[in-house]
Protein backbone atom coordinates (compact mmCIF):
# COMPACT_ATOMS: atom_id res chain seq x y z
CA UNK A 1 0.00 0.00 0.00
CA UNK A 2 1.54 3.32 -1.27
CA UNK A 3 1.58 6.19 1.44
CA UNK A 4 1.81 8.59 -1.55
CA UNK A 5 -0.57 11.48 -1.01
CA UNK A 6 -1.45 10.50 2.57
CA UNK A 7 -0.84 11.84 5.97
CA UNK A 8 1.48 9.95 8.68
CA UNK A 9 -0.28 8.03 11.19
CA UNK A 10 1.45 6.89 14.21
CA UNK A 11 1.16 3.16 15.36
CA UNK A 12 3.85 2.71 18.63
CA UNK A 13 3.75 -0.88 18.17
CA UNK A 14 4.16 -1.84 14.79
CA UNK A 15 7.02 0.75 15.59
CA UNK A 16 8.66 -1.39 18.36
CA UNK A 17 7.95 -4.83 16.87
CA UNK A 18 9.45 -3.87 12.98
CA UNK A 19 12.69 -2.15 14.91
CA UNK A 20 13.04 -4.62 17.12
CA UNK A 21 13.02 -7.09 13.88
CA UNK A 22 14.65 -4.55 11.61
CA UNK A 23 17.50 -3.88 13.77
CA UNK A 24 18.16 -7.67 14.44
CA UNK A 25 18.77 -7.92 10.43
CA UNK A 26 21.34 -5.11 10.36
CA UNK A 27 23.34 -5.84 13.16
CA UNK A 28 23.94 -9.26 11.52
CA UNK A 29 25.24 -11.15 15.29
CA UNK A 30 26.98 -7.58 15.43
CA UNK A 31 25.99 -6.21 19.26
CA UNK A 32 25.33 -2.24 19.14
CA UNK A 33 28.68 -1.31 20.46
CA UNK A 34 29.87 -3.41 17.80
CA UNK A 35 27.73 -0.96 15.37
CA UNK A 36 28.81 2.11 17.62
CA UNK A 37 25.25 2.70 17.76
CA UNK A 38 23.22 2.84 20.36
CA UNK A 39 19.32 2.22 21.50
CA UNK A 40 18.15 3.93 24.66
CA UNK A 41 14.56 2.86 24.64
CA UNK A 42 12.57 0.45 22.08
CA UNK A 43 11.68 3.57 19.79
CA UNK A 44 14.53 4.99 19.49
CA UNK A 45 17.76 4.73 17.70
CA UNK A 46 20.87 7.11 18.09
CA UNK A 47 23.29 6.92 14.97
CA UNK A 48 26.87 8.79 15.17
CA UNK A 49 28.03 9.98 11.97
CA UNK A 50 30.54 12.08 10.56
CA UNK A 51 30.68 14.82 7.96
CA UNK A 52 34.00 14.85 5.41
CA UNK A 53 34.81 18.61 3.85
CA UNK A 54 36.83 18.73 0.66
CA UNK A 55 39.93 19.15 2.92
CA UNK A 56 39.45 16.46 5.00
CA UNK A 57 37.83 17.89 8.13
CA UNK A 58 35.77 15.18 9.94
CA UNK A 59 32.46 16.79 12.33
CA UNK A 60 30.98 14.20 14.80
CA UNK A 61 26.96 14.11 14.59
CA UNK A 62 24.23 12.29 16.15
CA UNK A 63 21.64 11.07 14.19
CA UNK A 64 18.18 10.31 16.45
CA UNK A 65 16.02 7.79 14.51
CA UNK A 66 12.44 7.45 16.08
CA UNK A 67 10.23 4.48 15.11
CA UNK A 68 6.23 5.67 16.35
CA UNK A 69 5.53 5.67 12.59
CA UNK A 70 7.50 2.76 11.31
CA UNK A 71 7.32 0.70 8.96
CA UNK A 72 4.42 2.04 7.25
CA UNK A 73 6.51 5.53 7.45
CA UNK A 74 10.34 6.12 7.64
CA UNK A 75 11.30 6.90 11.18
CA UNK A 76 11.87 10.34 12.40
CA UNK A 77 15.20 11.52 11.48
CA UNK A 78 16.67 14.66 13.34
CA UNK A 79 20.58 15.64 14.08
CA UNK A 80 20.64 15.82 17.86
CA UNK A 81 22.60 17.50 20.31
CA UNK A 82 24.80 14.81 21.59
CA UNK A 83 24.65 16.28 25.29
CA UNK A 84 20.72 16.63 25.65
CA UNK A 85 19.95 13.83 22.71
CA UNK A 86 17.50 16.69 21.64
CA UNK A 87 17.61 19.38 18.92
CA UNK A 88 16.19 22.74 19.96
CA UNK A 89 16.35 25.52 17.65
CA UNK A 90 18.34 27.99 17.08
CA UNK A 91 20.66 26.55 20.16
CA UNK A 92 21.67 23.35 18.67
CA UNK A 93 22.06 24.90 15.07
CA UNK A 94 25.49 23.44 15.35
CA UNK A 95 24.96 20.18 16.26
CA UNK A 96 23.37 19.84 12.30
CA UNK A 97 25.33 19.58 8.90
CA UNK A 98 25.56 22.27 6.08
CA UNK A 99 25.26 20.55 2.68
CA UNK A 100 25.14 22.46 -0.87
CA UNK A 101 23.85 21.17 -3.87
CA UNK A 102 22.84 17.72 -4.10
CA UNK A 103 19.79 17.02 -5.72
CA UNK A 104 18.59 14.31 -3.54
CA UNK A 105 19.00 15.71 0.40
CA UNK A 106 19.10 18.94 2.18
CA UNK A 107 19.52 19.81 5.84
CA UNK A 108 17.13 22.46 7.32
CA UNK A 109 17.47 23.61 11.02
CA UNK A 110 13.60 25.13 10.78
CA UNK A 111 12.03 24.23 7.89
CA UNK A 112 9.36 27.21 6.98
CA UNK A 113 9.07 27.61 10.82
CA UNK A 114 8.38 23.92 11.53
CA UNK A 115 11.54 22.68 13.20
CA UNK A 116 14.53 20.61 11.64
CA UNK A 117 14.07 18.59 8.55
CA UNK A 118 15.85 16.51 6.62
CA UNK A 119 14.72 16.67 2.88
CA UNK A 120 14.13 13.38 2.19
CA UNK A 121 11.87 11.09 1.09
CA UNK A 122 13.49 8.41 3.74
CA UNK A 123 12.76 10.41 6.93
CA UNK A 124 8.96 11.03 8.31
CA UNK A 125 9.59 14.56 8.69
CA UNK A 126 9.52 15.22 4.98
CA UNK A 127 6.05 13.71 5.07
CA UNK A 128 5.14 15.75 8.23
CA UNK A 129 6.21 18.91 5.87
CA UNK A 130 3.98 17.93 3.27
CA UNK A 131 7.36 18.13 0.72
CA UNK A 132 6.22 17.19 -2.58
CA UNK A 133 8.40 14.43 -3.96
CA UNK A 134 7.76 12.06 -7.06
CA UNK A 135 5.33 8.63 -6.21
CA UNK A 136 8.44 6.82 -7.55
CA UNK A 137 10.36 7.84 -4.72
CA UNK A 138 8.20 7.79 -1.78
CA UNK A 139 9.13 5.26 1.03
CA UNK A 140 7.97 1.97 0.73
CA UNK A 141 7.10 -0.19 3.66
CA UNK A 142 7.61 -3.56 1.96
CA UNK A 143 11.21 -2.59 0.00
CA UNK A 144 12.88 0.05 2.64
CA UNK A 145 14.35 -0.21 6.16
CA UNK A 146 16.11 2.28 8.44
CA UNK A 147 19.26 1.47 7.02
CA UNK A 148 17.80 2.85 3.43
CA UNK A 149 17.16 6.58 5.70
CA UNK A 150 20.79 5.90 7.28
CA UNK A 151 22.63 5.26 3.39
CA UNK A 152 20.55 8.01 1.99
CA UNK A 153 21.16 11.05 4.53
CA UNK A 154 25.18 10.32 4.42
CA UNK A 155 24.94 11.06 0.97
CA UNK A 156 24.50 14.93 2.07
CA UNK A 157 27.95 14.33 4.79
CA UNK A 158 30.47 14.21 2.30
CA UNK A 159 32.20 16.46 -0.13
CA UNK A 160 31.35 18.04 -2.41
CA UNK A 161 28.04 18.66 -0.88
CA UNK A 162 29.04 18.81 3.44
CA UNK A 163 30.62 22.35 3.97
CA UNK A 164 30.64 22.19 7.46
CA UNK A 165 28.59 23.05 10.29
CA UNK A 166 25.22 24.60 9.82
CA UNK A 167 26.16 27.28 12.82
CA UNK B 1 60.44 -92.96 -22.36
CA UNK B 2 57.26 -94.72 -21.13
CA UNK B 3 56.74 -92.49 -18.50
CA UNK B 4 57.69 -89.49 -20.01
CA UNK B 5 55.07 -89.88 -22.69
CA UNK B 6 52.75 -90.86 -19.69
CA UNK B 7 53.48 -87.38 -18.05
CA UNK B 8 52.92 -85.05 -20.98
CA UNK B 9 50.04 -87.27 -22.45
CA UNK B 10 52.72 -88.83 -25.11
CA UNK B 11 52.30 -84.98 -27.33
CA UNK B 12 53.77 -81.29 -27.13
CA UNK B 13 50.22 -80.19 -25.86
CA UNK B 14 50.25 -77.49 -23.06
CA UNK B 15 48.05 -79.15 -20.59
CA UNK B 16 47.66 -75.80 -19.03
CA UNK B 17 45.19 -74.86 -21.88
CA UNK B 18 43.04 -77.99 -21.35
CA UNK B 19 42.23 -75.46 -18.14
CA UNK B 20 41.28 -72.49 -19.82
CA UNK B 21 44.34 -70.77 -19.36
CA UNK B 22 43.76 -68.27 -22.15
CA UNK B 23 41.04 -66.78 -20.70
CA UNK B 24 43.28 -66.25 -17.21
CA UNK B 25 46.12 -64.69 -19.40
CA UNK B 26 44.03 -62.09 -20.74
CA UNK B 27 41.84 -61.16 -17.41
CA UNK B 28 45.43 -61.18 -16.03
CA UNK B 29 46.68 -58.54 -18.82
CA UNK B 30 43.25 -56.76 -18.52
CA UNK B 31 44.41 -56.44 -15.11
CA UNK B 32 47.42 -55.12 -15.02
CA UNK B 33 46.10 -52.90 -17.99
CA UNK B 34 43.03 -51.29 -15.38
CA UNK B 35 45.74 -51.00 -12.54
CA UNK B 36 48.11 -48.94 -15.03
CA UNK B 37 45.05 -46.73 -15.98
CA UNK B 38 43.97 -46.56 -12.03
CA UNK B 39 47.72 -45.43 -11.40
CA UNK B 40 47.67 -43.11 -14.12
CA UNK B 41 44.32 -41.82 -13.07
CA UNK B 42 45.04 -41.46 -9.28
CA UNK B 43 48.17 -39.35 -10.52
CA UNK B 44 45.97 -36.69 -12.37
CA UNK B 45 44.19 -36.79 -9.45
CA UNK B 46 46.65 -35.72 -7.33
CA UNK B 47 47.56 -33.31 -10.13
CA UNK B 48 43.94 -31.87 -10.50
CA UNK B 49 43.64 -31.29 -6.46
CA UNK B 50 47.49 -29.36 -6.69
CA UNK B 51 45.98 -27.30 -9.15
CA UNK B 52 42.73 -26.99 -7.40
CA UNK B 53 44.87 -26.03 -3.89
CA UNK B 54 46.79 -23.54 -5.76
CA UNK B 55 44.40 -21.79 -7.83
CA UNK B 56 42.44 -21.53 -4.03
CA UNK B 57 45.67 -20.14 -2.67
CA UNK B 58 45.78 -17.66 -5.59
CA UNK B 59 42.28 -17.11 -4.90
CA UNK B 60 43.12 -15.86 -0.65
CA UNK B 61 45.15 -13.02 -2.05
CA UNK B 62 42.97 -11.66 -3.53
CA UNK B 63 40.98 -9.02 -1.94
CA UNK B 64 38.30 -9.48 -0.31
CA UNK B 65 34.96 -6.78 -1.72
CA UNK B 66 31.73 -6.21 0.27
CA UNK B 67 28.38 -5.42 -0.92
CA UNK B 68 25.69 -4.43 1.13
CA UNK B 69 22.08 -3.68 0.07
CA UNK B 70 20.96 -1.43 2.32
CA UNK B 71 16.97 -1.56 1.76
CA UNK B 72 17.73 -5.63 2.51
CA UNK B 73 20.36 -5.34 4.54
CA UNK B 74 21.62 -8.61 3.06
CA UNK B 75 25.74 -8.37 2.68
CA UNK B 76 27.60 -10.77 0.52
CA UNK B 77 31.67 -11.02 0.10
CA UNK B 78 34.03 -12.61 -1.70
CA UNK B 79 36.99 -12.26 -3.25
CA UNK B 80 37.48 -10.24 -6.37
CA UNK B 81 40.81 -9.54 -8.45
CA UNK B 82 42.68 -6.21 -8.22
CA UNK B 83 41.75 -5.99 -11.89
CA UNK B 84 38.04 -6.44 -11.57
CA UNK B 85 35.94 -3.38 -12.82
CA UNK B 86 33.86 -2.01 -10.09
CA UNK B 87 30.38 -2.92 -12.48
CA UNK B 88 31.47 -6.16 -12.62
CA UNK B 89 31.89 -6.18 -8.53
CA UNK B 90 28.75 -5.07 -8.38
CA UNK B 91 27.17 -7.78 -11.02
CA UNK B 92 28.90 -10.74 -9.08
CA UNK B 93 27.20 -8.96 -6.33
CA UNK B 94 23.51 -8.52 -7.12
CA UNK B 95 23.73 -12.38 -8.43
CA UNK B 96 25.46 -13.64 -4.97
CA UNK B 97 22.60 -11.19 -3.22
CA UNK B 98 19.72 -12.19 -5.32
CA UNK B 99 18.63 -9.01 -6.34
CA UNK B 100 18.88 -8.19 -10.14
CA UNK B 101 20.51 -4.72 -10.43
CA UNK B 102 17.54 -2.25 -11.28
CA UNK B 103 18.20 0.59 -13.65
CA UNK B 104 17.65 3.15 -10.63
CA UNK B 105 20.12 1.57 -7.98
CA UNK B 106 23.14 3.34 -7.47
CA UNK B 107 26.21 2.20 -5.73
CA UNK B 108 28.08 4.49 -2.85
CA UNK B 109 30.97 3.92 -0.08
CA UNK B 110 29.55 3.61 3.20
CA UNK B 111 30.42 7.11 4.27
CA UNK B 112 28.00 8.14 1.37
CA UNK B 113 30.40 8.76 -1.52
CA UNK B 114 28.46 8.45 -5.11
CA UNK B 115 30.49 5.54 -7.15
CA UNK B 116 28.23 6.07 -10.04
CA UNK B 117 31.23 7.70 -12.07
CA UNK B 118 33.93 5.56 -11.16
CA UNK B 119 32.33 1.92 -12.31
CA UNK B 120 34.35 1.29 -15.39
CA UNK B 121 37.26 1.81 -12.79
CA UNK B 122 39.03 -1.56 -11.24
CA UNK B 123 39.45 -2.19 -7.84
CA UNK B 124 43.02 -1.33 -8.02
CA UNK B 125 42.55 2.25 -9.69
CA UNK B 126 39.37 2.79 -7.17
CA UNK B 127 42.54 2.42 -4.33
CA UNK B 128 44.96 4.27 -6.00
CA UNK B 129 43.22 7.18 -7.14
CA UNK B 130 41.97 7.66 -3.06
CA UNK B 131 38.30 7.68 -4.27
CA UNK B 132 37.80 4.92 -1.90
CA UNK B 133 39.50 4.01 1.36
CA UNK B 134 38.23 0.34 1.50
CA UNK B 135 36.62 -2.25 -0.13
CA UNK B 136 33.06 -2.23 1.02
CA UNK B 137 30.37 -0.78 -1.33
CA UNK B 138 26.54 0.16 -0.60
CA UNK B 139 23.83 -0.40 -2.96
CA UNK B 140 21.15 2.21 -2.65
CA UNK B 141 18.30 3.16 -4.55
CA UNK B 142 16.90 6.68 -5.27
CA UNK B 143 15.27 9.08 -3.35
CA UNK B 144 13.43 12.27 -3.63
CA UNK B 145 14.30 15.73 -1.72
CA UNK B 146 16.23 18.70 -1.35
Amino acid sequence: MSIFGKAPIQDIASGREAFAQDLKLALNNRTLDDAGWASPDDLTLLVPLFGTTANGRKDAYLLRLYFDHYPAWPPSALFVNPLTLEFKHPDDSRWVPKADGHQEIAFHTNYNNQGQVICCSFTLEFYKVNHSVKEELVWQEAKHKFTSTIAAIKRGLVAPYYVGRMA
Amino acid sequence: MAVEELDNGGTDHDPREDCGDEPVRKAEADLHKAEAELKQAEGDLELAEAELKAAEEHRHHEPLVEFEDVNSTETTEFHAAWGTKLTAGWDEAAKRLGEPRQPTDRLQTPEGKDLMPYLELTLRELEERKIITALKFQIVGPTGGA
